[in-house]
């Protein structure tokens, strides 16, 4: 009897245990975005700067444009035929799923935001989960008369020579920058006439 | 007794059922496909370091914290070894952007002693630098916002704010143009003006002549 109760008990557990096991395994969330490239990778891809696109190279038709500014802004003015992806947003089932189809049937993908530095973000994103075709437009963009203007950017440019700059700034021979002169403006007052003729 | 013979075969059958599915069991475990791990931090977090601006620092406050000997900042410089031999922030480390990952820079970007500021021409590079870091996992990393460019429009060549503009924006201005002086900036306007060595002049006294011609 002794050995039958083992037995049962044994039988028990082992069902439980074998449970426990299948419950696991159906209650595995697999990680809904996985980033595929590692550091490595993604810093070759950085270093190679062949990402980044002047607007003369720029092939309308084989690319996809994607406007990663806020709606609100997109609604005010974006390059034709652009497509509005929010930043927040990029990671979105509908929206991710939508860059993967792109990139799937191999269509060159340009970000573009108000400048550069606004698509880097973006960019890295996408580069790291593994999408291959992923460019950034050199860009930066204004408003003139509520109409967009797109302009070359000149990424990462020192505005002027620093150590020449320095070196006149410690010798005290920088011209401060003159404050345009101040317009004056003559108003020619109109002598009041007496009124002529007399009485 | 055949009654637990047959009771015993039965045992033995249900411990072959048991073990056979715990085998079936553990294959399908190790065949499962692989977890791929995530070397670093999830995409969600890194699209949320995106979008958030708590890593950029400005240039006013950089240089009031550099002028105060702030002694937990580190400068990190990414551009190319030429451009940091040509001009760089006093003090700054060379780490160019293709070597950001190795073990050497690791030392100075993994820890969690000093603030590093990283910084290039502009916030381009500095930012794409961060973020690699960031995704590592790496704390205490800021970018300098607007980079050297906008170190050099601020601080060392400050623009004067026109006459309509606020008190604050003057007050801006002197402390930047005092933080430029700091910097090595020797401004013609705040050159201290030589005291001319008095003269002396000696006053000759015209002796009262007494009135000549008399009485």
């Amino acid at each position: 009897m002794k050995e039958l109760e083992k037995t049962k008990r044994i039988s028990i557990s082992a069902v439980l245990f074998i449970l426990i096991i299948f419950i696991g395994v159906l209650s595995f969330k697999r990680p809904k975005n996985v980033f595929k490239n590692d550091k490595n990778i993604s810093l070759n891809h950085i270093i190679k700067q062949d990402y980044i696109l002047q607007i003369k190279d720029l092939d309308r038709t084989n690319s996809t444009l994607i406007d990663i500014r806020s709606p609100y802004e997109y609604n005010k003015g974006y390059i034709k035929n652009a497509v509005n992806i929010y930043v927040p947003d990029l990671l979105e089932p509908k929206q991710l799923a939508y860059i993967k189809q792109l990139d799937k049937e191999n269509k060159i993908i340009v970000l573009y935001g108000n400048n550069p530095e606004e698509a880097n973000g973006a960019w890295l994103l996408l580069t790291q989960l593994g999408l291959k075709n992923i460019k950034v437009l050199c860009v930066k963009l204004t408003y003139k008369n509520d109409k967009l203007i797109v302009e070359s950017y000149p990424l990462e440019k020192p505005t002027l020579n620093y150590a020449e700059f320095m070196k006149k700034a410690s010798s005290g021979k920088i011209k401060k920058v003159k404050r345009a002169q101040k317009k004056v403006i003559r108003l020619i007052k109109k002598k009041k006439k007496v009124a002529e003729g007399g009485c | 007794m055949s009654k637990s013979y047959k009771y015993k075969k039965f045992l033995v059958r249900r411990y072959q059922i048991l073990a056979a599915i715990l085998i079936v069991l553990s294959a399908g475990l190790v065949l499962l496909p692989k977890y791929e791990k995530n070397e670093g931090i999830k995409p969600e977090a890194f699209l949320l370091n995106v979008l958030s601006t708590e890593r950029y620092i400005n240039t006013d406050e950089l240089a009031d914290r550099l002028i105060n000997q702030d002694p937990t900042i580190l400068l990190v410089d990414v551009r190319t070894p030429k451009e940091f031999e040509e001009y760089s922030l006093p003090n700054a480390v060379n780490i160019p952007l293709a070597d950001v990952l190795s073990s050497d820079s690791e030392a100075y970007l993994n820890q969690d002693a000093f603030d590093v500021v990283l910084y290039s021409n502009d916030n381009y590079y500095s930012d794409q630098a961060y973020f690699l870091c960031n995704r590592l996992g790496y704390k205490n990393l800021y970018v300098l916002e607007g980079g050297l460019n906008k170190w050099f429009s601020t601080i060392i060549n400050p623009k004067m704010p026109k006459e309509t503009a606020p008190r604050k924006d003057f007050d801006i201005y002197n402390s930047r143009i005092a933080a430029g002086m700091y910097f090595g900036v020797g401004n013609s306007s705040q050159k201290i003006v030589k005291k001319a060595p008095k003269k002396v002049i000696k006053l000759t006294k015209k002796k009262k002549k007494v009135a000549e011609g008399g009485c």
